[in-house]
């Protein structure tokens, strides 16, 4: 049988122990009360999310984007190290005769000079009677799978109207940062992760140091994902079944729905996955969903003059290219959605 | 299950539930059943050959006690043929093949040959040569052979330290197992310290090295001198991190269970000639090729030459030991080479009277000459082919200018280690300063007033919460 030790000091020899419990228990509280951003700074706190969710450095999370109220009227859309959007506030009580829509999409439909801008300037300027208000939560990089969780946002604050584009380009983002975000958070991590201090410490030192960042991403791992056909098949697989869900998820909700379909460019360079969504985009159509074909609006345009609606990567559209499709997207809507009824003559 | 896991320490705390309470026999059984449960976690099929290995050694031992004198040292034969069999068929048979059928290739007589499919069982090296230490020194009649199996099975199976040593000598070890324990409160104490001491080792320090040294050494050679220094320094950090931090769980598990292991390491990087190195570095490993193979071999008798010899082949094994590679007996080439070196050098100053020029140099600079050249042979530890090693060295010797993110490597080295080195230069100083190796913790860990000692506690483990690496890494010696 073990033998106690003979009680040599008077002292209670567990009091650091108790100490120690003190001492983190009180680091977690004060981290929680005072790292926010009017204590630390918007930018700081935009960087540094005291919330764990992708990695420590960058990364487009699974959370939903940062709609927080903004003092007693206003609710605003952070920019953080997860979400890269731009900064967007709103009314908290939607005032009537507001139509209020959330754009959810990748790379094409992200920033603020992306068409969902000028589309909404398009629609003050032809229909007064309703206020329109456009937030855009469009993601560099962001697929499908994590749009289903930024919709979870939007339907927070009463839209009116859903846009959505995604072209299928980013499904390997969605699957390669889900699988690194799970290993994170494997083992005592996803308790260990619950801690502010904790959180907030890891991403203070990768602001420092890059090796602690998440590995920045390459363009290889896709290349040679899209080399196996049966990726390929998984990927469009889900954007479907991701589409529909988001369509449904909305329409249940009684809100409608716009997809804006890709316009893209033939001769795509070697290593781009070709964004054969088109006929995907049509399929949609049997859901009852508004489609906005840009790539027919850009057909419309000469031939000698559509490579000016493309940037140099021959993916992304130029300021051109957004004009035109923000300025279909407006005159579709004035055309087909019900709310805008009320903005005669059509 | 490694030790910095929560499976880990989930095991333990059950393990220790029923440990406590038992009796020193129910303990031994339920330590021999949770280091099989722990050996079978890695590889349950191994758990045949462990068994195996005791078995032998254990009737072995017997004999050789019991058994006529002419006939002991048949029985001592084997057991070790039946442990270095062990060994070589299941670490290195293939080695031998294709270096084997690689020099046929080379003399132009080219053979078909043969290797075998199998998987290395982990931590094979440590408990075949502690079990083989145990049969020797029975031979030697430095102990009596162990009369209870189940303490002997202990012995060579006993979780905390088998699969990355220390490689315990059974006259320290087998006492202690067949003996009642005594769980005080300073061996929980320190055992928790060390602990602690070795998850932040492990998880700050050498998992976050290997972020610096993955790189470099798995790249394509276009790396800057300087980052391939840096890479080196990483590693020398790394390994010594890793290695000692597993040794400091070991230490501090085994304390919990009321039974003392040996220290492993003794601040390596804080040595001033070869010898001294290898006194402080993989301490149970370098005592055991002294003990068993540096002597056997001759050891200092014999002339100058022989012992140069002796010096050379013991280090030769000692880096085969680490893996069936050129690249580890290239690396025990260095350091035997470094041995020899010192020791002819000794010789010099002693026979002919030379001003003893090493011994005039400050300890700083000839600790810093060492530890470069002990740098050196890490590379070709961790390169794996001559060509890697190759390129890192012409690297460094040519292209030695600091980029901003090399300054940024840098500074991250000094956060992750800087606490470290900080205690490991307070145990050195204290140790020269009082003639006597330090306790495992400095002195307020234990004796400041409690807010400040919940303090440091916190602190502590914030630091290797904040700052540790997320995926858990294996721990290098594990592949030995």
């Amino acid at each position: 049988m073990p033998t106690p030790e003979p009680d040599k000091t008077k002292a209670p020899r567990y009091r650091g122990l108790v100490w120690m419990l003190v001492w983190l228990l009180g680091l977690e509280l004060a981290a929680r009360q005072w790292w926010t951003p009017a204590s630390v700074g918007p930018k700081l706190y935009a960087e540094v999310d005291p919330s764990f969710d992708y990695g420590f450095g960058y990364g487009i999370g699974y959370v939903r984007p940062q709609c927080e109220p903004d003092g007693d009227k206003r609710i605003t859309c952070f920019n953080n190290q997860y979400r890269s959007i731009f900064r967007q506030s709103f009314e908290r009580s939607k005032r009537p005769a507001t139509l209020r829509s959330f754009t959810l999409g990748g790379s094409h439909a992200a920033g603020v000079t992306a068409y969902t801008t000028t589309a909404i300037r398009s629609l003050r300027a032809n229909c007064g009677a309703l206020r329109w208000e456009g937030i855009n939560l469009a993601v560099r990089g962001q697929g499908s799978t994590r749009a289903l969780v930024a919709l979870e946002e939007a339907l927070r604050h009463e839209p009116d109207l859903i846009i959505l584009d995604f072209g299928g380009t980013n499904e390997f983002e969605d699957e390669r940062d889900l699988a690194q975000r799970t290993k994170i958070h494997e083992g005592i991590w996803q308790y260990l992760l619950a801690s502010r201090v904790l959180v907030i410490g890891r991403k203070l030192l990768s602001r420092r140091f890059a090796v602690l960042r998440t590995p920045p991403v390459t363009g290889e791992g896709e290349r040679v994902a899209s080399s196996f056909p049966e990726n390929l098949t998984r990927w469009d697989r889900r954007l479907a079944a991701n589409y529909r869900e988001l369509i449904a998820t909305a329409r249940a909700r009684k809100i409608p729905v716009v997809v804006v379909g890709r316009a893209y460019f033939r001769g795509l360079r070697p290593g781009t996955r070709a964004l054969a969504n088109h006929q995907r985009f049509l399929s949609l159509a049997g859901d009852g969903v508004l489609l906005f074909d840009a790539h027919a609006a850009f057909m419309a345009v000469a031939r000698d003059q559509r490579s000016s609606l493309f940037l140099p990567d021959r993916n992304h559209y130029s300021r051109e290219g957004h004009r035109i499709v923000g300025e279909g997207l407006a005159a579709l809507l004035l055309r087909e959605l019900p709310a805008a009824r009320v903005c005669t003559p059509r | 299950m490694l030790f910095n896991s929560v499976a880990f320490f989930a095991f333990f705390a059950v393990v220790y539930a029923i440990y406590v309470p038992a009796s020193t026999r129910l303990q031994n059984l339920v330590l021999l059943l949770a280091s099989y449960v722990f050996y079978g976690a890695w590889d349950w099929r191994f758990l045949g050959l462990l068994a195996l290995s005791t078995l032998i050694d254990y009737r072995c031992a017997q004999a050789i006690e019991d058994d006529d004198p002419t006939r002991r040292r048949r029985w001592l034969l084997l057991s070790l043929i039946s442990n270095l069999g062990i060994l070589a068929t299941f670490k290195y048979f293939n080695f031998f093949v294709a270096s084997f059928a690689a020099l046929c290739d080379a003399l132009g007589l080219p053979v078909a040959t043969t290797t075998l499919d199998i998987v290395l069982p982990v931590g094979i090296s440590f408990y075949t040569f502690q079990t083989m230490g145990y049969t020797i020194d029975v031979y030697r009649g430095r102990m009596p052979a162990s009369r209870d199996l189940t303490v002997f099975a202990l012995y060579v199976a006993y979780f905390p330290q088998l699969v990355a040593g220390p490689i315990e000598r059974a006259t320290h070890l087998l006492p202690q197992l067949a003996a009642d324990r005594h769980i005080t409160y300073a061996r929980l104490r320190d055992g928790a310290w060390l602990i602690l001491l070795g998850l932040f080792k492990k998880v700050v320090v050498a998992d976050n090295m290997a972020r610096i040294v993955d790189p470099v050494f798995g790249g394509d050679g276009t790396y800057s001198g300087a980052t391939a220094l840096l890479a080196v320094y990483a590693f020398a950090l790394q390994i010594y991190a890793d290695f000692s931090g597993y040794t400091d769980i070991a230490r501090g598990v085994s304390k919990l269970l009321g039974i003392e292991l040996m220290r492993n390491f003794r601040r390596p990087y804080f040595a001033t000639d070869p010898r001294e190195f290898w006194q402080r570095w993989h301490i149970s490993l370098s005592q055991w090729l002294r003990d068993y193979l540096y002597i056997t071999l001759g050891g200092n008798r014999g002339g100058r030459w022989r012992q140069y010899r002796n010096l050379m082949l013991t280090m030769l094994l000692g880096g085969l030991w680490h893996g069936a590679s050129w690249m580890y007996v290239i690396w025990g080439a260095i350091h035997g080479a470094l041995l020899v070196l010192h020791r002819s050098w000794l010789h010099l100053v002693g026979e002919r009277g030379l001003p003893g020029l090493m011994h005039h140099l400050p300890p700083l600079l000839r600790g810093l000459l060492l530890f470069h050249l002990v740098c050196l042979a890490w590379i070709f530890f961790r390169a794996r082919t001559l060509e890697g090693a190759g390129t890192m060295l012409a690297a460094i010797t040519t292209d030695l200018s600091f980029s901003p993110a090399d300054w940024s490597t840098v500074t991250l080295m000094f956060v992750c280690a800087g606490p470290l080195l900080g205690l490991d230069l307070w145990e050195e100083q204290h140790e020269r300063r009082h003639g006597a190796p330090a306790a495992d913790a400095l002195p307020f860990v234990f004796t400041a007033p409690a807010p400040m000692r919940g303090l440091l506690y916190a602190l502590l483990l914030l630091y290797i919460a904040v700052v540790g690496a997320p995926a858990g890494v294996e721990f290098i010696y594990f592949q030995f």
